[in-house]
């Protein structure tokens, strides 16, 4: 049965995926300055979630949860705003939030 | 009792030769060890996007979160392993992907199936079985105790007393008393192998389209400068950045149109209880095994091949460097 943490390496991977359509579609509209935005997001991503994978946490963490919640609502906001293209702010905002959710994960994992 | 379990398996097997059964346990074997050597690449491949990934957002650390690892310290070896000592960043090693699966066991059982059919005489049919027993008690240690309980019994019977009289009789006992031991084991172990290989493709799939859309930028941001400047080194720069947007790309495709290597790997759980079904057979054939076991190998080469072609992209061979020009006389 898979655990809240399996759910957050799904979710982490769904959301990255829709980060990269919505930087597609930037490339399409020939929009530079949120195509760089969204650069730098996905790397500080891509990057924060192969540790949280790699290093693993307690499936009981309670952040777990929180962080998928926040996950949900980055890929839903990035769906909005693929729709719409109005909400870029509240995109970048929500990854924001998971990033730094994922830094007091991150940071408090023991490390060998 | 172990007279009656042998006559008995005398009679049943009386039709028997080695050559029945070698290419399926052979081909078992050459399968564990395509798994295994799908493990470089792939680790490799994620270590490097992970060290990439940290070097990249080195404008956003904290000097201060940057150190070395506590096992750099003192010069005692006990209790160190490879990789221990490392660059830090926030107490995550620079190249830190995950524990790479230990294939060690399976390796090892896999190679010790193969020992029995190999084996000619009695010694080396009873060192065989041995060795047998001592590769599936490894397994059973990766399996973790529960298992490691459950399989001790079973385990005991694979290294019983040798027919020498009867030396392909003999074999079969063994395969059949130690796939039938290591059967529940193999199990067990296979799925975590399988994850942590998925895992490693799936980062390193990550980098390669992070990079992949960071050279189409550099692409975009040379050709706006080359609509004002009407320059060559623009120009260069806008070829040589969708060059390295085809290159990762390209790297890209082999991987998503290889078979993933997870669900791969875990193959090897079905071929081994394909193994152990049809030796368990009176009359043993185990063509379905060779064949999968073929198959599996070639899925297994393929997807290696695009574990490395992802390598190459990430972690791109360093260019000689050019020799020193002679100094002006």
């Amino acid at each position: 049965m898979p655990t809240a943490f399996d759910a957050s390496i799904a979710k982490s991977q769904a959301a990255l995926d829709k980060l990269h359509a919505l930087q597609l579609q930037a490339m399409s509209n020939g929009d530079l300055a949120t195509m760089n935005a969204l650069q730098s997001d996905s790397n500080d991503l891509t990057l924060k979630l192969t540790q949280l994978r790699a290093l693993a946490v307690d499936d009981d963490d309670a952040q777990i949860a929180a962080l998928n919640a926040k996950l949900d609502a980055v890929t839903n906001s990035i769906t909005d705003e693929m729709n719409s293209l109005t909400s870029l702010a509240t995109v970048l905002n929500n990854i924001l939030a998971v990033s730094k959710l994922l830094d007091s994960i991150i940071a408090a994992i023991p490390k060998g | 009792m172990q007279i009656t379990t042998i006559a008995a398996a005398l009679l049943g097997l009386g039709a028997c030769t080695t050559a029945d059964y070698a290419d399926g346990v052979n081909g078992f074997s050459q399968a564990v060890g395509a798994a295994a050597a799908l493990a470089e690449p792939l680790a490799t491949a994620a270590q490097e996007a992970q060290k990439r990934q940290m070097l990249q957002m080195l404008p956003k650390t904290q000097p201060t979160t940057v150190s070395l690892s506590q096992s750099c310290l003192g010069v005692d070896p006990v209790g160190y392993h490879a990789g221990d000592c490392a660059v830090t960043i926030g107490g995550v090693k620079l190249n830190y992907a995950g524990v790479p699966p230990n294939m060690v066991s399976l390796t090892r059982y896999a190679a010790s199936l193969s020992a029995v059919v190999t084996a000619t005489t009695c010694n080396s049919v009873q060192t065989a079985a041995k060795g047998l027993a001592a590769a599936a008690a490894d397994l059973a240690s990766a399996a973790g105790a529960n298992k490691a309980a459950a399989a001790a019994g079973p385990i005991s019977t694979i290294a019983g007393v040798a027919a020498c009289s009867a030396i392909e009789a003999e074999q079969i006992r063994i395969l059949r008393t130690g796939t039938m031991a290591a059967n529940p084991l193999v199990k067990a172990i296979v799925p975590s192998i399988a994850d942590a290989y998925q895992q490693f493709y799936v980062d390193a799939i990550n980098d390669a389209f992070n990079q992949t859309t960071a050279a189409l930028i550099s692409y975009q941001t040379a050709a706006r400068s080359y609509e004002k400047s009407r320059s060559a080194a623009d120009l260069a720069q806008e070829t040589a950045s969708l060059t390295q947007a085809d290159g990762f790309a390209a790297a890209i495709d082999k991987a998503k149109a290889a078979p993933q290597p997870g669900p791969v790997v875990n193959k090897i759980a079905t071929l081994h209880q394909a193994l152990t079904d049809d030796l368990q057979s009176p009359t043993i054939n185990l063509k379905r095994v060779l064949n999968d076991a073929q198959i599996f190998v070639t899925e297994a080469t393929t997807v290696t091949s695009a574990a490395q072609a992802l390598d190459a992209v990430i972690n791109p061979p360093t260019p000689a460097a050019k020799p020193a020009e002679k100094q002006a006389r």
